[in-house]
């Protein structure tokens, strides 16, 4: 796993590593994030969503002694050329971000030195995670010059 | 109750779940680690070879209710899997400190911390400090003859 200290604030980022025949199926949570853009409702659990989480929170105990408790789910769905809006989860302590179906995608986490407000751009891959404190706001911007979509799973977590 | 750590490609411990003992008994009444292996594969979507048996009440290669201890420690979350010594690892606590497969614990390259002077003995005592014998790994890398240092946690 991959470490990026940004002042005492931490990045972790990981391309997820299941074993040959456990792989996590990428269609299987791009259906359930479409469906919540479709109802409107929560994003609901399915068997990959929970191996994503569990491979998230598993690896972060193991490696880095961060023990984590999953809070939301949810998906996001960004265009071509899309840059979404500025998000911060103020009720979580971290948020994590996981490529399902990307093209083209880079994300924007904004922190502080001393007043002077800075940005580290991290490109997001399929099954990759980005995970990083929650009080860092966030965008996201999708240069994919074709029309295909990003889907992205994102999931908050307490620190236990 | 039987455990299981749940290993990664690096035999890295990310995991350790609990079984009934239903679960890996064979018609027999003979416990079978596949069993338990082939359960948890089923059910936690990680191949049966990944999910190794380990001991509760091992643990320095000692059985703490006098029984045989199994396989050096009882798993913990960021222990290493070794097959060859059929060993569950601590994490190494110092770049000096070597394996001990018989004791299954990391050994200092100098022993044992020595014993606390006289003086330190009767302040600790008396409550007016607090010292121990502490590893130095940068005084050890600078002198392979020194590492314990003699430390006040209340200074």
């Amino acid at each position: 796993m991959q470490k990026k200290v940004l002042l005492e604030k931490i990045i972790y980022h990981k391309n997820v590593s299941m074993p040959e025949g456990f792989e996590i199926n990428p269609i299987e949570i791009a259906s359930k994030i479409i469906e919540t853009y479709i109802t409107g409702q929560k994003l609901n659990f399915c068997k990959a969503t929970d191996i994503v989480d569990t491979y998230v929170r598993e690896n972060l105990a193991a490696y880095e002694d961060v023990h984590l408790e999953s809070q939301n789910y949810s998906g996001r769905i960004c265009y071509s050329n899309q840059v979404t809006e500025l998000e911060i989860d103020k009720n979580s302590d971290f948020t994590m971000l996981y490529g399902v179906h990307i093209n083209d995608c880079i994300i924007h986490i904004m922190y502080e030195n001393d007043g002077e407000k800075l940005m580290w751009d991290i490109p997001l891959k399929n099954n990759k995670f980005i995970l990083f404190s929650s009080k860092m706001p966030f965008y996201i911007t999708n240069k994919q010059e074709n029309h295909h979509l990003n889907m992205i799973l994102k999931i908050t977590y307490t620190d236990k | 109750m039987a455990h299981f750590a749940k290993i990664d490609d690096n035999n890295v411990v990310l995991t350790v779940l609990t079984l009934d003992n239903k679960e890996i008994v064979d018609a027999e009444g003979v416990e079978q680690e596949t069993l338990g292996q082939n359960h948890l594969q089923h059910h936690h979507n990680w191949p049966a070879e990944k999910w190794i048996k380990t001991s509760y009440n091992t643990i320095g290669n000692t059985h703490k209710l006098d029984g045989t201890p199994f396989r050096g420690n009882y798993a913990g979350i960021g222990f290493t899997w070794d097959a060859d010594n059929q060993i569950f690892w601590p994490p190494q606590p110092y770049p000096s400190w070597t394996k001990n497969t018989t004791t299954a614990m990391w050994d200092c390259p100098l022993g044992a911390p020595p014993s606390l002077p006289d003086e330190q003995v009767s302040q600790n005592i008396a409550g007016t400090h607090d010292w121990e014998y502490r590893w130095n790994e940068t005084l050890h890398q600078g002198d392979n003859t020194k590492g314990w240092e003699l430390t006040d946690h209340l200074a």
